[in-house]
């Protein structure tokens, strides 16, 4: 079981909620693993449903098809450097 | 040139009259007729070098997607349109590609070379689309020139009449134009009328509210639109100078409520389109409670002996014009117009994508860990599939070792190969035999049971930490079939309080990282009846130093409930 920092703690409840991702908790989610593909294995709706939610949440707007997107959801831990770097609220 | 272009795919004349008519806007500018012919005319003479009778055409840019395709019709060239450009498309389709896609036979079409004599000839297939058939294998599907012709005749003649005459009126889409309801709506028809296209493509719902100033008519589909909302950015204020006329949604039916919703935001009607690949559009609705009603020039019947619904319509391949296409969805007619029962196969859509559900469960049991699976759709905030698995004892033992949770993501992983990721079940149950009702029949109803959540949806408004402790603000969803309805209570079913505190319970361990063996309760109130279908906010804060959590329920900023659960522990 991984433990990070607080935020990354706070990305996770936002990852299991926002995607409704059933009977896992923020420690079944590895901080270094990709979020699509292996790891995860998360979709393209999914992908959608985080930019809608990252744009409510934390005020971002990333581009859904870009290789910068693919970094942002490199990981759980990429995700939140992200937030904590461009987050507007 | 442009002669050779308005008469094989005939363009509205005007344009041709008007060099300066803006055919598409690209970051804000418009593309001339002008330049569109020209640029058509090199795209013409690039494929012409290439000298092949087929291209795979994949092109994201709607723009360059538009000036290939008219090129390679006034060549006679065949153009096929695969769904993707993934290394195993390309290897599938073995033809020359052409568009932004790796190892493309061109890429672009700005360098000279002369033209060869075109080979047009408008009743042969000009166009193949790449689908999944229902088997889940890729197929191609022909259409010819007069059948798409026909489409967007029919396509004008049902939605044209929403159209404002004479203002700027642009198509935007959010969906793909690389098959058969991207392409004729947001390509072919704008094309083939004179109404210029929107270059880029909405990615978010937001994007909506950021375009410039015009009238526009929005290509669309449920993933999208069901997101839709007021503007929120202060930057964007809700546009009273965007000016809709007209959407458009397809692949899969709107959720309850979203058509009104979104007919009320863009204050313009919103059409739900009915149709498939091998027969363009077919049927549409502007009320999810209405029957749809056929398009122009459309006949729809049942099949008697299969209650499957047939097509009929003047844009059907030739082979079909007699007998007209039999769906794969069971369906009703009346007076009032069309109802759809389902699908006949056991093919579902999730995404606006084909899934074989037959198909996955072979997938799941082929490996060595399961021995039997029925996967079946599940309707929650997205279409998504569930599976119910009777684990072989391999099976049983990895699922003990690792936990459910890291076994669900195994069981994924497994599948990746076989399955689409958007196919991949996200909900699990391991059963040691499938449920049965007293006839000994495993029905669909008790296996939905199964799946009953025990947790509502959650959408975290906000979360902070100050001196008071933590604290997090949640918006829920109660979705009718939580298990805590289901006979609690039968004439009146109410969320019961012991649920309401183990929610505030795991929404704590969940947000706050901390497990609560609850020793004692303060402050107990239950005030109003939370019930099935409401959404309720729930209000937690956590005081570390005290190790008690205090929570309260509110609908419509009346409270619910309330309390403190103090933990014994520490």
């Amino acid at each position: 079981m991984t433990r990070g920092t607080p935020l990354i703690q706070e990305i996770k409840a936002f990852l299991i909620e926002t995607l409704d991702l059933e009977d896992v908790a923020p420690a079944d989610i590895d901080d270094d693993a990709p979020l699509f593909g292996d790891g995860l294995g998360l979709d393209s709706i999914d992908s959608l449903e985080l930019g809608v939610g990252l744009q409510k949440r934390y005020g971002l707007k990333i581009s859904a098809e870009s290789e910068e997107t693919r970094q942002i959801f490199a990981s759980a831990r990429a995700l939140a450097d992200y937030i904590a770097a461009h987050r507007t609220q | 040139m442009p002669d050779a272009l308005t008469r094989h795919w005939r363009l509205p004349g005007f344009m041709a009259k008007n060099p300066d008519a803006p055919v598409a806007y690209r970051a804000g500018t418009a593309i001339t007729f002008a330049t569109f012919v020209r640029d058509a005319t090199a795209a013409r003479q690039a494929l012409s070098r290439l000298g092949q009778r087929r291209i795979a055409l994949f092109e994201p840019d709607i723009y360059a997607f538009s000036v290939w395709l008219m090129a390679a019709w006034s060549l006679g060239v065949h153009v096929i349109l695969p769904g993707d450009d993934l290394a195993t498309t390309r290897e599938a389709l073995d033809f020359p590609w052409v568009g932004q896609t790796p190892d493309a036979a061109l890429r672009n079409w700005r360098s000279g070379g002369r033209a060869s004599p075109d080979t047009r000839d408008f009743g042969a297939p000009a166009l193949f689309l790449s689908t999944s058939g229902s088997t889940g294998a890729p197929c191609l599907i022909e259409k010819t020139l007069r059948q798409l012709r026909r489409e967007i005749e029919a396509l004008n003649a049902t939605f044209g009449g929403h159209l404002a005459t004479g203002k700027d009126i642009r198509f935007v889409r959010s969906v793909p134009h690389q098959h058969m309801y991207g392409l004729p709506f947001a390509v072919l028809w704008p094309l083939t009328f004179g109404y210029p296209i929107v270059g880029e493509r909405l990615q978010y719902p937001d994007d909506i509210w950021r375009l410039p100033a015009a009238g526009y008519v929005l290509v669309s589909a449920p993933t999208f639109l069901r997101h839709l909302s007021p503007s929120a950015d202060a930057d964007a204020p809700d546009r009273a100078d965007i000016c809709w006329q007209l959407a458009t949604s397809a692949g899969s039916p709107l959720p309850p409520g979203a058509q009104a919703r979104c007919r009320r935001l863009l204050n313009a009607p919103l059409f739900e389109i009915y149709g498939s690949t091998e027969t363009g559009a077919a049927a549409h609705r502007q009320d999810e409670r209405l029957p749809w009603q056929p398009l122009s020039g459309v006949r729809l019947s049942v099949d008697a002996d299969t209650s499957r619904l047939r097509i009929h319509s003047p844009f059907l391949a030739a082979a079909l014009e007699k007998t007209g296409f039999l769906s794969n969805d069971l369906a009703r007619i009346d007076a009032r117009g069309l109802e759809l029962l389902g699908r006949a196969d056991r093919v579902i859509k999730i995404g606006e994508k084909r899934i074989s559900l037959g198909q996955v469960e072979t997938a799941l049991m082929a490996l060595p860990d399961v021995e039997r699976a029925v996967v079946l759709p599940r309707r929650g905030a997205r279409e998504t599939l569930g599976a119910v698995v009777i684990l072989t004892p391999d099976g049983r033992t990895r699922r003990e070792n690792l936990g459910k949770a890291r076994f669900d993501r195994f069981l994924r992983g497994a599948l990746r190969d076989r399955v689409e990721a958007i196919a991949l079940p996200r909900r699990w149950r391991y059963v040691t035999d499938l449920p049965t009702n007293d006839m000994g029949k495993t029905t669909r109803r008790d296996l939905e049971g199964l799946f009953a959540p025990t947790l509502p949806r959650a959408q975290c408004l906000r979360q902070d930490q100050n001196e008071d402790g933590h604290q997090a603000l949640l918006q829920l969803y109660l979705d009718t079939d939580l298990v805590w309805f289901d006979g609690h209570f039968p004439e009146l079913p109410v969320l019961p309080g012991v649920t309401q505190i183990d929610w505030a319970v795991h929404f704590a361990r969940l947000h706050f990282g901390v497990d609560l063996p609850v020793s004692r309760m303060i402050g107990l109130k239950f005030q109003r009846l939370i019930r099935p279908g409401d959404t309720p906010r729930l209000a937690l804060t956590w005081r570390p130093g005290k190790r008690e959590l205090e929570f309260a329920y509110t609908l419509d900023e009346t409270r619910c409930s309330r309390g403190t659960l103090v933990s014994g522990k520490g």
